[in-house]
């Protein structure tokens, strides 16, 4: 398209239509930073787990790792040992306590400065190999020394040959900083800044791991294979090796988005497609407007001898350049979004799956260029069938006749009321069926499809219902908006149609939120029992973050005056059926003394009804049987009765599945087992906290002091109160759902834009009319009146018309594809009291909304307004 | 140049068949005015547009230059009538975001023709009806005179070998309406190009060479 025709016949359009243009700008705008939002935050948090769960990456072609208890240092030499590989590097990381100063961590990774001399390393993605100064190698090969990572060094005021001292499950080291190494600023960070390096001896020490590293990376020959290398490893190490043996390319240790973020992924998932669709909506809109008002434009331009295409080009240009600038905007918007939000992810992330330092929000090149064309194609998309239509333009009657109604019609036209019916029978065909989470997302597609095909038909039924009651109540201007509701079922339907998708996903979103968060928290103060909890380095949620201590202290704690039972817990996480399931094993007589947990389960036959929980975990406790979590059962098809062999380092153990449970720790499942099975048969001795139920009469003031004088010495213990630890768990809980209250916010937003968005049309449409019926003797507050009650009917109409559509969507993302994901069968909520605030909202909205184009139409000179004939 | 033989228009209205135009035959040469005359609702709009390729009749057929229009791909159409046909309209219809010198070119622009070019012909379009010095105005800094001469200079543009005016003088007061009258009358002085303009006022149709009277969508009578 000509340059000249862009700038006179799109750009200064737009220029002198700026609201107007604002208002689809804002609608890709809010899209893109939905998108770019959940895009950002998905690659934030995999950064940030990625780096807390691999400190080193990069440099190793396949990685040797099991469970979290770690493989023998024996494999090591096995693994040397396997034709074609070069090195073969152990590794041994965990966060530590710093001991000069209290409540920081630092990262310890330990590692073989012989075998890493022949490995290409990088801490975080840093290469210390390029970017180390190590001053006194010797120390850090003799095990007392440490290489530093820069931000820290600086953080403790460390340079080479200052002492750090560390502070792990072993007890306390000191190190001799050795050397520092610096981490590029266009490195990913991560965890990268808190790195400590240490020899593997050292950290085994340190770490409590006895003869156990957490991973062997290897390097293979130039030109290896890497698959058959895996292969050859795996039979190798056989004899020796832990069924959980898992050897592959660096990161298949590593979390999915979908492990850490759980129900909140599928959320972020359809909050980005389903803002997208609403962007689609407005743009549609607004280029709506576009042709109305230009029709006459278009006559001209056609009469002038510009062929369909040119027109459509003009329109899709104009689309495009909206779609661009709204998604130049959307970026920033996002990164905002991304970033406001991550800090309530990033902090329940690090409190409950793996302790971390977020990473910052990124939003790549390739990130905001694919949000720039997703902006674009959104517009283009939105803008072709009002294009079309323009190019369509007999020139002749565009040229004579101006403005018209091109959306007119009866009630349900036949194209309309066959796709709503063929996406209606489709939402039923895909709720119900197997495959529940493709399906789900299906099956919410076509439910939304159905709507908006449908929702032109309802609301206007809806309308002509409530007309009556204007025509009663209002006079003049109720009699003439009940009878434009009635008259225009297309034309009224835009707006409300508008309203209504806006505050489905509004329903939608705060539902699943509600739902969710209500579930957990009703959940963690029902089943996480205790007057007191120990643990070492920070609170322990659901793991990570914490310095493991040896679980025979528990035995010390019990002899605590003023402790009536204490549990000791120990969380793993365990590959298992092709993703990793949570151990939460726990010291069974003492946790049947103190626990409110809801257990489901039977006789070991698997039938004759329900038995009373403490005959269930009394066969937990045998170590023959384990409980499962409501999810895993779901997720893995694991039933009562069934038995389920768990990866050890000591063979696989069976466990006959005595019952089921509540919980949301982990959206893979979760395995209730008796800790003493776990010290056994996979030699971890450990316990990340300790439950303390209190004497009666004891009081925690009066408790804490004495735990802390009796096993406190050394260990950093951070002692809190039930109701601290559920309150911090409570408030770790709203920072998660942050994120969708931003996502309800832009769904509200994208709602009202919708509504004023359609009412002006609706008004654009009725320009002449409006004409008529001043020049008639209707008086301005007259018209004012009619347009604005028409608006509020209209939202009323809508407004509950999304609420209905919007209960429907969160039932399917809930039951069919939450339950699919996660396994969550949440309680479903439909939060009335906000809801209701809200649809109120959407009604004055709606009515504000009419205000100013009224006020626009009334303004109009009654001789152009009626001078379109 | 023109020929129109036996041309008929129904469009359907409210559910009722309304005949716009019936049987009309007329022939238009080179360098000649001719000028439709009627009251409203007689079907001249109807009958001009026709002519230049804005709508297709019914029945019969228009041939211009030797081609019948209701033959031709609405591609072909819309060619013709942007190189051969320049259209002058009562509202002028001049798109308000273009300065006058763009809504002139704007016409060339459309077939594809450089910037540089366009903008050289639009000015000495301009300059021919006398509005050189108002080209980077915009139709709402000028006056209706103004603005029709300026889609005289649009029309011309494109040197149309027809030019169909539709109440070119319509919206204008009497001394500016004369001046419109008297550019369109020139217009054909060199012989080459031909007009059609309609308009009701039998004042303004004597500028014509022939007035062609319609009452109904027929021809009522002919004078010269």
């Amino acid at each position: 398209m000509n340059p000249a025709l862009v700038r006179g016949l799109v750009l200064r359009w737009t220029l002198r239509h700026r609201l107007r243009a604002a208002l689809g700008i804002a609608a890709v705008a809010l899209g893109v930073a939905a998108y770019l939002a959940s895009a950002a935050v998905a690659r934030s948090v995999m950064l940030t787990g990625t780096a807390a769960t691999s400190a080193l990456a990069g440099g190793a072609d396949l990685v040797v790792a099991a469970d979290e208890t770690g493989l023998p240092t024996a494999l090591l030499g096995d693994v040397r040992g396997v034709p074609g590989v070069t090195a073969a590097a152990p590794l041994v990381t965990s966060w530590v306590r710093i001991a000069s100063m209290p409540g920081r961590r630092a990262m310890v990774v330990g590692i073989d400065p012989l075998a890493e001399t022949r490995m290409r390393r990088r801490a975080g993605g840093v290469d210390p190999s390029k970017n180390a100064a190590v001053a006194d190698p010797v120390a850090f090969a003799m095990g007392g020394g440490a290489i530093v990572a820069m931000p820290l060094a600086e953080e403790l005021g460390l340079a080479v040959g200052g002492v750090l001292h560390l502070q792990g499950a072993g007890g306390g080291r000191s190190f001799t900083v050795a050397g520092t190494f610096d981490i590029p600023g266009d490195a990913p960070r991560g965890n990268a800044g808190r790195v400590v390096l240490v020899s593997v001896g050292a950290a085994r020490l340190l770490l409590a791991r006895g003869d156990r590293v957490d991973r062997i990376d290897v390097t293979l020959d130039s030109g290896r294979d890497p698959g058959a290398a895996a292969d050859a490893i795996r039979a190798a190490l056989a004899p020796k090796a832990p069924p959980s043996l898992l050897v592959g390319p660096p990161g298949m240790a590593d979390p999915s988005t979908g492990d850490v973020l759980g129900a909140v992924d599928v959320g972020l998932k359809l909050g980005a497609v389903v803002a997208l669709l609403v962007g689609v909506f407005l743009i549609h809109h607004t280029v709506s407007i576009g042709v109305t008002e230009r029709r006459r434009e278009v006559g001209i331009l056609r009469a002038l001898g510009a062929t369909r295409g040119q027109v459509l080009l003009v329109f899709c240009v104009e689309a495009v350049v909206l779609g661009l600038i709204g998604a130049a905007l959307g970026i920033g918007l996002g990164w905002a979004v991304a970033t406001t939000s991550l800090q309530g992810v990033a902090s329940t992330i690090s409190g409950t799956y793996f302790p971390s330092e977020p990473a910052p929000v990124e939003v790549s090149a390739l990130l905001a260029l694919s949000g720039l064309a997703v902006g674009a194609f959104v517009a283009l998309v939105a803008a072709f069938v009002p294009a079309r239509r323009a190019a369509g333009e007999a020139p002749n009657d565009a040229v004579r006749r101006g403005p018209e109604e091109s959306v007119r019609g009866r009630l349900m036209p036949a194209p309309r009321a066959a796709a709503a019916l063929v996406f209606a029978v489709a939402t039923a065909f895909f709720v119900w069926g197997p495959d529940i989470r493709l399906r789900g997302y299906y099956a919410i597609f076509s439910l939304l499809v159905a709507f908006v095909a449908s929702a032109p038909t309802m609301l206007v039924l809806g309308a002509r219902a409530i007309a009556p009651l204007l025509r009663l109540v209002a006079g003049v201007p109720g009699e003439l908006a009940a009878e434009e509701l009635a008259r225009r079922p297309a034309r009224a339907a835009l707006p409300a149609a508008a309203l209504a998708f806006g505050l489905a996903l509004v329903v939608e979103t705060l539902g699943i939120v509600e739902s969710l968060s209500k579930g957990t928290i009703e959940w963690m103060e029902e089943n996480v029992a205790g007057d007191l909890f120990v643990s070492s380095g920070r609170t322990v949620l659901a793991g990570g973050g914490h310095t493991p201590l040896e679980a025979s202290l528990a035995g010390t704690l019990r002899s605590v005056p003023g402790v009536e039972t204490v549990v000791a817990v120990r969380t793993l996480r365990i590959p298992w059926n092709g993703t990793r399931v949570f151990i939460l094993a726990l010291d069974i007589p003492q946790f049947r003394r103190m626990t409110h947990l809801h257990v489901s389960g039977s006789d070991a036959a698997g039938a004759g009804g329900l038995r009373p929980r403490d005959a269930i975990l009394a066969d937990v406790e045998t170590g023959a049987a384990c409980l499962i979590s409501e999810n895993f059962s779901a997720l893995h098809g694991t039933q009562i009765g069934d038995t389920i062999e768990l990866p050890s380092s000591d063979g696989r153990i069976p466990l006959r599945v005595a019952g089921t449970f509540p919980d949301y720790s982990w959206p893979r499942g979760t395995v209730l087992m008796s800790r003493r099975v776990v010290e056994e048969r996979m030699r971890d001795g450990l316990a990340d906290q300790f439950s303390v139920m209190l004497a009666p009469g004891a009081t925690f003031s009066d408790v804490a002091p004495r735990v802390e004088a009796a096993v406190g010495t050394g260990r950093e213990l951070v002692v809190t109160s039930g109701p601290e630890f559920r309150a911090a768990a409570r408030a770790l809980l709203s920072d998660f759902f942050r994120l969708g209250y931003a996502q309800v916010a832009v769904s509200l937003s994208v709602a009202f834009l919708g509504v004023f968005n359609g009412l002006w049309i609706a008004v654009v449409l009725r320009r002449r009319e409006i004409g008529l019926l001043r020049a008639a003797g209707a008086t301005r507050g007259q018209v004012v009146g009619s347009i604005v009650m028409q608006a509020a009917c209209l939202g009323a109409v809508g407004a509950t018309f999304g609420l209905l559509g919007g209960i429907a969507v969160e039932w399917i993302a809930l039951r069919r594809v939450l339950v699919a994901d996660t396994g969550w069968y949440a309680q479903f909520v439909v939060p009335w009291g906000p809801l209701s605030i809200v649809v109120v909202l959407g009604v004055i909205a709606s009515a504000l909304a009419g205000i100013i184009p009224a006020r626009a139409a009334v303004r109009t000179e009654l001789r152009d307004a009626l001078s379109y004939e | 140049m023109l020929e129109v033989r036996d041309v008929g228009k129904t469009y359907r209205e409210g559910g009722r068949e309304v005949h716009a135009v019936r049987g009309v035959s007329l022939r238009v040469e080179p360098g000649e005015m001719v000028v439709l005359l009627g009251r409203s609702g007689s079907g001249k709009s109807t009958l001009l547009h026709l002519l230049g390729g804005l709508d297709r009749p019914s029945s019969g057929s228009v041939l211009f230059e030797g081609r019948d229009l209701a033959s031709l791909h609405d591609d072909a159409l819309t060619r013709l009538r942007r190189d051969r046909i320049g259209h002058v309209f009562q509202f002028f219809n001049l798109l308000p975001t273009l300065t006058a010198a763009e809504n002139v070119a704007l016409p060339i622009l459309l077939g594809g023709t450089s910037d540089r070019v366009a903008t050289a012909r639009a000015r000495a379009a301009l300059d021919e009806v006398g509005l050189a010095d108002r080209a980077d105005h915009f139709p709402e800094e000028m006056s209706g005179g103004e603005q029709q001469r300026t889609a005289i200079a649009r029309a011309l543009a494109v040197r149309p070998s027809l030019l169909l005016a539709d109440e070119p003088t319509g919206n204008l007061d009497t001394d500016t309406g004369r001046e419109v009258l008297g550019l369109l009358r020139g217009l054909t002085a060199d012989g080459t190009r031909s007009i059609v303009m309609v308009t009701h006022d039998e004042q303004a149709a004597l500028v014509g060479d022939r007035r062609i009277r319609l009452k109904d969508g027929r021809i009522e009578r002919e004078e010269r």
